[in-house]
């Protein structure tokens, strides 16, 4: 890690921190409505099958970039961080300005259950599986932008193993929490860390893509710094604007 | 299947998911690769810039129209 430059691995190892902090959330309410309503040993099998994919999918995919040109490596990356950055970051502020309702954590564990409830399998054993696959679709699907963005941020510059443990400290750290209290953690301030997941991602995303185009930013990796205050800067002026333009508007 | 159908979906939408975003950010894109490309001799930390500044009028606008959309339905 000597040779790491803390100021793209400080971004780096807390895009991957942050942004699998709200995908494990998110699952965590799906295996928890799974192991209320159908036991644990379905959803610690679907949550560990989960998981286990998405190791190979890392560790099949990781290898793989190592052998694609650098420049077109972060040209690619860059521009898929920006789709994907700016779309969280434009969620974020439309949601922050009150424009579309926030996640709401205990509403994704009622419908879950219900859900849930409404399978009715020819034999019993089919409930087990049921709830097995529902916890496995769960972790794959949340999993699968946790596991872009450690690559995401991750390749190119030899940071895939402390993204990933980025994005293992979170799975833990989540896990931990929801077994202590036993319910969906509505209380996580989810838009905040979208919020900030996108500002970051979405500089990333300008930052190797103009790498991946031969420009040379002054300053090297600190650039990202200016990137994400101007994109935050930016996120919360709209956020500001269109809260107040949508209270005039109800007035 | 439908679960390769769903993992696709969710492909779709962490990348396409809004389509007008994709097209501006693809378009500022390619404008600056030409600029890099066409343009001999031209500063290209300059064109970084100026490449930056248009991702920010992409987020201001499709923000700005995403609003007015969610006010009109």
């Amino acid at each position: 890690m000597d040779s790491i430059s803390w100021s793209i691995a400080g971004p780096a190892i807390g895009a991957a921190f942050l942004a699998s902090v709200v995908e494990v959330v998110e699952a965590f309410t799906i295996v928890l409505a799974v192991g209320v309503l159908r036991g644990w040993r379905p959803a610690i099998a679907g949550t560990a099958a989960g998981l286990a994919v998405l190791a190979v999918i890392v560790l099949a995919l990781g290898p793989l970039l190592d052998q694609v040109p650098l420049h077109s490596l972060q040209l690619v990356i860059g521009v898929l961080l920006l789709l994907f950055g700016m779309g969280w970051l434009r969620k974020a502020i439309l949601r922050a300005a009150g424009i579309i309702p926030l996640h709401d954590e205990l509403a994704a564990f009622q419908t879950e259950k219900a859900n849930l409830g409404r399978d009715t399998p020819a034999h019993g054993t089919s409930l087990d599986w049921i709830a097995g696959i529902t916890a496995f679709k769960a972790i794959l699907l949340e999993g699968l932008e946790v596991v872009f963005i450690v690559i995401a941020v991750g390749s190119g510059r030899g940071l895939l193993g402390p993204a990933a443990l980025g994005a293992l400290a979170a799975c833990v750290l989540v896990l931990l929490v929801g077994a202590f209290v036993h319910k969906p953690l509505s209380r996580v301030p989810e838009n905040t860390l979208k919020f900030g997941v996108g500002v970051m991602l979405s500089s990333f995303g300008v930052f190797w893509t103009g790498e991946g185009l031969g420009i040379a930013w002054p300053g090297q990796d600190l650039t990202l710094l200016l990137f994400a205050g101007l994109f935050l800067l930016t996120g919360m002026g709209m956020a500001y604007f269109l809260r107040t333009k949508k209270q005039e508007i109800s007035l | 299947m439908s679960l390769l159908k769903e993992v696709l979906t969710e492909l779709y939408k962490m990348f396409l998911g809004d389509i007008g975003l994709a097209a501006a950010v693809c378009a500022v894109v390619l404008i600056t690769v030409a600029l890099i490309k066409w343009i001999p001799g031209v500063n290209t930390v300059a064109i970084g810039y100026l490449f930056f500044a248009g991702c920010l009028v992409v987020l201001i606008a499709v923000t700005s129209v995403a609003a007015l959309r969610s006010r009109r339905s």
